[in-house]
């Protein structure tokens, strides 16, 4: 660059020199080489001009959109920014691991709430997944329990996809949980006799029994949903 | 107000980097790019007429050359303008339409090829219009644009107006920030309007109100019998057992008396949250509800303070009467603590309770009104309950349940609600219902 500069202002001195002392042009031949070469070297620079203008950045000052009302964040926009990353941008193992860790945290506190188990138990039933009828979510904060089909698929597709696929499971879980929770602790009488009945039900050995059953049914059914979740798509 | 080059006009490039070239360049001018590459224009068919022996080639380069000069020499316009705002009522009421008018004069001695302004608009406000102008001003002329914005609670500062000035060959712009003369303000302070009576608790002052106590006495609930003592109005008197037994006793009411209040906002830029771009976020609904619970208060004659839960000293002393009414109103309004928008100054949470707390009369009740975005709003309301100022919380509902997120937030917030609830703390969830209804629904079920 420097030396294309030095040639350039050796060349525009020398015009002026010529101006001034026109003899000095004789020392150059007119023939047809010279005419060549500077032809060849306007054109070159043109080029180089015509490359620099295509990759040139074009600025523009930015003004805004005043006219939008300042817009605030929903609670859990957080959560579904983590849960929305792929591809390079995916959320890292760290990340991923102490929202697992809260996930399990609400898991608890809801569970209490509903009232279902003891302080102590509340940890155990989440460790062998029977707090809930989804197997997806019971094995996502479960620590003994087999990965279903459909989390063992997403595997394949990634740490990513199954990590979403997990904590979507365990979201709607927890929800349906609380809505059962809610009226109990809320101090709603209505609430508070329906939770009474829940109760009752859950310590009443036969309709547990059935309970059973029936959630093991259910667990059969999701299972083979979320083995075909892939062809139901 | 005239913006002049190099006088109020702002020097961001828009955060760009500035190389040794711009940092020489006058402050607020931009070079827009768009003729970069012009000279090739000029050489390349000069190099081809040359190679080709044709000279009309040759011509033709000469009017690349022109257009290269064009843009070289085609400087920044000088930006000499006075802007004048008038709003056609700076203090309407909420949910107004108030017209926001702009005139632009050009004060200069040329020509501004392309003038484009944006107003500055106040975050809080929005409008469906828009709120700029692209149009050219020759000396001495004035050009004139209107849009109209719903008005909402707070007191609003329109920020300067923004100025673009491009030479006619677009090559260059000029950037500015230009204060406008006349109305930069507008003040929305909602009348205070008393919504159903509101349910307290039992920490009471020693004069009388409404609050119905523990203590025997004169009142309208019935509290117990006594023996008859001397002095005892005859109204008071169990006539039913004097007539069965011949035993004169004496009934005790629940005596009711005044209590005095603290509402408190969180109005934090934690609390800041709504459940969708159009809803109102959780503070305003937050200040809404003090709004109506504070004139229902003072009519039942208790006393009544304010605070906010955010950055600044956002406080007004427990009082009664019209006088202490109208200082509500205006703290609601216009307090920068409770604007629409977070201010976003740093906050201290455990200094403020500790102040708080110093400052709040021993005897006196918390109403916090709060979406309880995290947990230290939830500790902050059992801390006070567990000082002694019986604590009630107002909670209005910023979540969602669209996405997986916005589920678990739910659920979170439920949570806290569930565990001041079971912490002896009454909590109204206030959903999508007005307050009144919600209060009324909570009445029932917090009435002994």
């Amino acid at each position: 660059m420097r030396a294309a500069a030095a040639v350039g202002v050796a060349a525009v001195a020398f015009g002026f020199v010529v101006v001034a002392q026109r003899g000095v042009a004789g020392l150059f031949d007119l023939t047809y080489v010279f005419v060549t070469g500077a032809g060849v070297l306007a054109l070159v620079q043109g080029l180089r001009y015509a490359n620099d203008a295509r990759t040139a950045e074009h600025r523009a000052i930015e003004t805004g959109d005043p006219e939008e009302r300042y817009g605030v964040p929903v609670p859990g926009d957080d959560a579904d920014e983590l849960l929305s990353r792929r591809g390079f941008s995916r959320a890292s193992i760290k990340r991923r691991r102490e929202f697992h860790q809260q996930l399990r945290r609400v898991a608890e506190e809801t569970l209490r709430a509903r009232g279902d188990y003891a302080d102590g138990e509340v940890s155990a039933a989440i460790d062998d997944g029977t707090w809930t009828d989804d197997p997806v979510a019971a094995w996502f904060l479960g620590s003994d329990v087999r990965p279903p089909p459909g989390a063992r698929l997403r595997r394949l597709l990634g740490a990513d996809a199954e990590f979403r696929y997990g904590v979507v499971h365990v979201v709607d879980a927890l929800a349906a949980a609380r809505s059962n929770a809610g009226s109990v602790i809320d101090g709603d009488a209505e609430g508070a006799a329906r939770g009474a009945v829940g109760g009752e039900r859950a310590r009443s050995v036969p309709r547990y029994v059935l309970a059973g059953v029936r959630r093991a049914g259910r667990r059969r059914v999701a299972a083979a949903r979320d083995a075909l979740a892939e062809v139901r798509r | 107000m005239t913006g002049a080059a190099g006088g109020r006009e702002s020097t961001d490039a828009n955060g760009r980097n500035v190389g040794p070239l711009e940092r020489i360049r006058p402050k607020g001018v931009v070079p827009t790019g768009r003729w970069t590459g012009m000279a090739a224009l000029a050489l390349v068919p000069v190099g081809l007429g040359v190679l080709l022996r044709h000279p009309p080639l040759v011509l033709v380069g000469a009017l690349g050359v022109a257009f290269a000069a064009y843009a070289r020499g085609d400087a920044a316009p000088d930006l000499a303008v006075t802007i004048e705002r008038e709003l056609s009522d700076p203090t309407p009421d909420p949910g107004d339409e108030v017209t926001v008018t702009l005139r632009v004069r050009n004060e200069g001695d040329g020509v501004l090829p392309d003038l484009r302004l944006v107003d500055g608009v106040p975050a809080a406000l929005a409008t469906d219009d828009p709120a700029r102008l692209g149009t050219a001003l020759r000396p001495g002329r004035t050009a004139t644009f209107s849009y109209r914005v719903t008005a909402i609670r707070g007191a609003h500062e329109w920020d300067p107006v923004h100025v673009l000035a491009r030479n006619p060959s677009g090559s260059r712009e000029r950037d500015a920030r230009v204060d406008a003369d006349g109305a930069t303000a507008l003040r929305c302070a909602p009348e205070l309007e008393a919504t159903a009576s509101l349910p307290l608790r039992g920490l009471t002052t020693v004069y009388s109100g409404r609050v119905p106590t523990d203590v025997g006495g004169a009142g309208i609930e019935f509290h117990s019998t006594r023996e008859y003592r001397h002095g005892d109005p005859a109204k008071r008197v169990n006539w039913a057992r004097y007539a069965r037994t011949g035993e004169l006793s004496t009934l005790e009411f629940r005596e009711e008396r005044a209590a005095t209040v603290v509402v408190c906002i969180d109005a934090r830029e934690e609390a800041y949250l709504a459940p969708d771009p159009e809803s109102p976020n959780a503070v305003e609904r937050s200040v809404e509800a003090a709004a109506q619970a504070v004139p229902a208060l003072l009519d039942s004659g208790d006393r009544v303070g304010v605070a906010a839960f955010a950055p600044g000293d956002c406080r007004l002393d427990p009082g009664v009467g019209d006088d202490h009414a109208a200082r509500a109103r205006e703290l609601l309004a216009t307090h920068p603590a409770l604007a629409p928008t977070p201010s976003g100054e740093r906050f201290l949470p455990t200094t403020w309770v500790r102040r708080f707390r110093r400052w709040l009369p021993a005897d006196a009740q918390v109403l916090f009104c709060t979406p309880l975005p995290d947990d230290y709003a939830a500790t902050v309301a059992r801390r006070l309950d567990a000082y002694g100022h019986a604590v009630t919380v107002i909670s209005p509902d910023p979540t969602a349940d669209d996405t997986p997120g916005h589920r678990l937030a739910g659920v979170e917030r439920a949570n806290r609600v569930s565990r001041l609830r079971s912490a002896g703390i009454r909590v109204l969830d206030w959903g999508e219902a007005s307050l009144a209804t919600e209060l009324e629904r909570a009445d029932a079920r917090w009435s002994p």
